[in-house]
């Protein structure tokens, strides 16, 4: 499990770093922190649910799945609105180009 | 700056971020792996290297006034319904027992039909093979040549070497931990089976019609762990829980019995023990394999309380260990999933433990949740018609350990009591402790004798 997870790890920032440079976006620190977060979610996310539907355990997985996996989901949003540059705030302070 | 990209500083900051985060999870595993530390530098690691939210500490978490306990009455348990609930009482519930038992098997019932009544009962095998200074519990050689015989000098070493030396031994021979003590007289029983346990200045234990002595000069006890499965106890009460409840106390009586022959045949004086010769719960405490809980069992930090719990004395001197506090006895303060589960309501619901005990089965000198035991084991013979189990399948401290969060758990728990409460009330919500199907048990693809004998040891 710990080789996919490292792989997750490696493919999301190679895709932000990507991303970033092909659409020429300036990414700030929050930005990374964020992603950083984001990152952290999905994995902590995958290894929990993987983790319970290996212990037999199908109620913590679908759980663990849906508030672990939920707060990954508004801090990706969050990240991705200030990124593009569709959050109100993002747009008010430029932090995005 | 941050108009041109991510400033130098900025970077810095988040690099921080990232390499306390990126370093936090592989020493977190590290950690709860009880990594063993290398011997390179020659140095005598006689202790076991503990997770660090375990913390040692110079008494155990549960208060026991040794001035108040008194040598207890091996025949008057919980088992001795006779003695406290009258002979009539007794017979007609073993009678219920035995009818119960065979209805359940004629009615194919999950959980207790044949194959699972007797995967419960044949589980004993081993552990039957004797009793106390007999078969595999014998206090003196059984096949073993000593050192004596050998024309040789008996094994010779420091008290850290010898520590290691015999926890190593133990493992070997099934042991899941091991932690060493002093012997504290009051924790032996006064007597058990019509004779009385006796300590004398003597070289080597005997037996005669009346006594069983204990020469003084044994002054230490090994007591060891054995892992129960997790997989057999979430289907309690069933009798396939019964089955990896029987089959620990068969490995352990195989552990104890060759753990002593191993001393023995080091030229010392070794006496095996799984619950005949005094309970082996108080010295496991004092030796820091666990702490005890609201149900009255020890609960470990490597594998909450699926363990069962054994010890063999000795007058090999060694390095003892202290107790240890891993924040359970608050967290059984705040949870009672075990009482609230109880059958039999034998479980107390108090949320402070007391110094008072609530019958003749239990020994005073320990604050704790006293339990009335004699209900419990009544529940034993009417209800579940095996060894129930429902406490230990229920605490929230069992679990395997195929997902980090279990030990963010128990390290949050261990470090503060805020979070106890929701961490008891997500156990209930996350559905863990609900009786799993004892017909899919026979399904499973389980490990020998379906636990995961690497948990809590690096070097597996």
């Amino acid at each position: 499990m710990w080789f996919v997870l490292g792989a997750l790890v490696a493919a999301a920032c190679i895709f932000l770093w990507r991303w970033a440079k092909s659409n020429n976006k300036i990414l700030s620190w929050l930005d990374w922190l964020l992603a950083l977060m984001v990152t952290g979610g999905v994995l902590m996310t995958f290894e929990t649910v993987v983790g319970s539907i290996a212990e037999g355990e199908p109620r913590a997985a679908g759980l663990s799945f849906l508030l672990l996996g939920g707060v990954t989901i508004v801090l990706a949003i969050l990240l991705w609105r200030r990124i593009t540059g569709t959050g109100r705030k993002a747009q008010k302070a430029g932090l995005s180009q | 700056m941050s108009d041109k990209g991510i400033s130098r500083r900025n970077f810095i900051k988040s690099a921080v971020v990232a390499a306390g985060v990126a370093g936090a999870v592989p020493a977190a595993t590290l950690a709860d792996k009880s990594m063993a530390l290398a011997a390179a530098d020659n140095k005598v690691y006689s202790k076991r290297k503990l997770p660090w939210w375990v913390k040692e500490v110079d008494e155990p978490t549960m208060e026991i006034d040794l001035s108040k306990v008194e040598r207890f009455n091996g025949g008057h348990t919980a088992f001795a319904l006779p003695f406290h609930l009258g002979k009539a009482k007794a017979d007609e519930i073993q009678a219920t027992y035995d009818r119960l038992v065979a209805e359940a098997i004629r009615e194919n019932r999950p959980g207790y039909k044949l194959k699972d009544r007797i995967l419960y009962e044949a589980g004993w095998t081993v552990n039957r093979q004797g009793t106390t200074n007999k078969g595999l519990y014998s206090w003196t050689p059984i096949r073993v040549v000593t050192p004596e015989k050998l024309g040789v000098d008996k094994y010779q070493a420091t008290p850290e070497e010898a520590a290691r030396d015999i926890k190593a031994a133990a493992r070997a021979y099934g042991a899941a931990t091991v932690g060493i003590t002093e012997l504290k007289e009051q924790f032996i029983y006064s007597e058990a089976d019509g004779k009385k346990f006796m300590f004398e200045d003597v070289d080597q234990p005997y037996e005669t019609e009346e006594k069983r002595v204990i020469p003084k000069k044994c002054k230490y006890v090994i007591a060891m762990t054995v892992q129960m499965s997790l997989d057999n106890l979430a289907t309690a009460p069933a009798a396939t829980a019964g089955g990896t409840v029987t089959t620990a106390y068969s490995r352990a009586g195989f552990l104890v019995g060759t753990l002593a022959e191993f001393i023995r045949g080091l030229g010392y004086v070794a006496i095996p023990s799984v619950n005949d010769v005094g309970p082996s719960v108080p010295f496991a405490l004092y030796a820091g394999l666990g702490e005890v809980g609201r149900f009255n069992r020890l609960i470990t930090p490597e594998y909450g309380p699926m363990v069962r719990v054994v010890k063999v004395i000795t007058d090999l001197p060694m390095a003892l260990d202290k107790p240890i506090d891993f924040g359970v006895m608050n967290f059984c303060k705040t949870c009672k999933k075990c009482a609230e589960a109880c059958p039999s309501g034998a479980l107390s619901m108090d949320t402070e433990p007391s110094w008072e005990p609530k019958g003749k089965w239990s020994a005073p000198g320990k604050k704790t949740w006293y339990e009335d035991a004699v209900k419990c084991l009544e529940y034993w013979r009417t209800g579940a018609l095996s060894g129930c189990s429902i406490c230990f399948a229920v605490c929230p401290y069992s679990k395997k350990d195929r997902t980090a969060m279990h030990t963010f758990v128990k390290a949050t728990a261990a470090t503060t009591t805020t979070f106890n409460a929701v961490f008891s009330n997500m156990d209930d919500a996350f559905g863990y402790g609900a009786q799993k199907d004892p017909d899919k048990w026979w399904d499973l693809d389980l490990a020998e004798y379906g636990v995961d004998s690497t948990r809590g040891h690096k070097d597996a």
